[in-house]
């Protein structure tokens, strides 16, 4: 998607003979986040935490991640400095317009799956779109294990 | 307005509308499966937007059961409508507050 882009661009610079050497701002573009002025490229990892951020608003959402990840998560939450966490269990492909958001993510027994990813869905979104000004072409959810209260809950101590 | 901001508010508009019907006496979001709106910080129990027909679950605490679900059905239309809506819209009745029935002599 960008290559096409800059390949258009390019064309239209030298069909059109400016002789400036730079190529002439497409006037089609509805992105944005290009402008005649210049161009703002947003990383991966903003967009992914945007949308572990998004995720996590959702009541029904108990934790993200595929298993292993996690699980090592929960190690290294323990280190200091060595990251949030918030972009677990998010992979995002991010082009110059448009983002496409995957999820990995853990529901509590009991709750509807269909409800939870839908209110997920249109919140991740919402979010990306209100806050980068990408298009989101597809959030595809995954969700990864259903949370069963009291399942993780740290055993008893013997001694008082 | 936003899809999030319209799935919130529809679900707040809807129970608001529902509650307010002489005879309902709560919405029922808990179950084997809970019933509930999911929005950024919050739920609306006993509003179910996940279906492709909205549904609200509510407990009744007048008989007969039928005119209760008819004035909650015309309730949760108007706020429908309101909120700009078309779709229909389903109520089911899921409990009878005993508790609170008038006595019969």
């Amino acid at each position: 998607m960008a290559e096409s882009s800059t390949d258009t661009k390019e064309d239209k610079g030298t069909k059109g003979g400016s002789g400036s050497g730079r190529p002439a701002p497409t006037p089609t573009s509805h992105s944005k986040l290009t402008s005649e002025h210049g161009n703002t490229s947003i990383a991966d990892t903003v967009v992914a935490k945007i949308a572990g951020l998004a995720a996590r608003e959702i009541p029904g959402v108990q934790s993200m991640g595929a298993g292993m990840s996690r699980r090592m998560g929960q190690l290294r939450s323990l280190v200091p400095g060595n990251g949030d966490g918030l972009s677990r269990g998010v992979s995002v492909e991010v082009g110059e317009r448009e983002a496409a958001v995957d999820l990995d993510l853990v529901t509590w027994y009991g709750q509807s799956i269909v409800e939870v990813s839908k209110a997920v869905r249109s919140n991740v979104i919402d979010r990306i779109e209100a806050m980068t000004g990408l298009k989101v072409v597809e959030v595809n959810i995954n969700v990864d294990d259903v949370h069963v209260e009291g399942d993780d809950d740290e055993p008893e101590s013997r001694v008082q | 307005m936003t899809t999030v901001m319209r799935r919130g508010r529809l679900a707040q508009a809807l129970r608001d509308a529902v509650i307010a019907v002489p005879g309902v006496s709560r919405l029922v979001g808990s179950g084997a499966v809970e019933v509930a709106a999911q929005f950024p910080g919050g739920k609306v129990p006993g509003v179910d937007l996940g279906a492709d027909t909205p549904a609200v679950y509510i407990a009744v605490s007048r008989l007969p059961v039928g005119p209760v679900a008819e004035w909650a059905l015309r309730a949760a239309q108007e706020a429908m409508a309101a909120a700009g809506d078309d779709r229909p819209v389903q109520i089911v009745v899921a409990d009878l507050d005993v508790d609170s029935l008038p006595r019969q002599e």
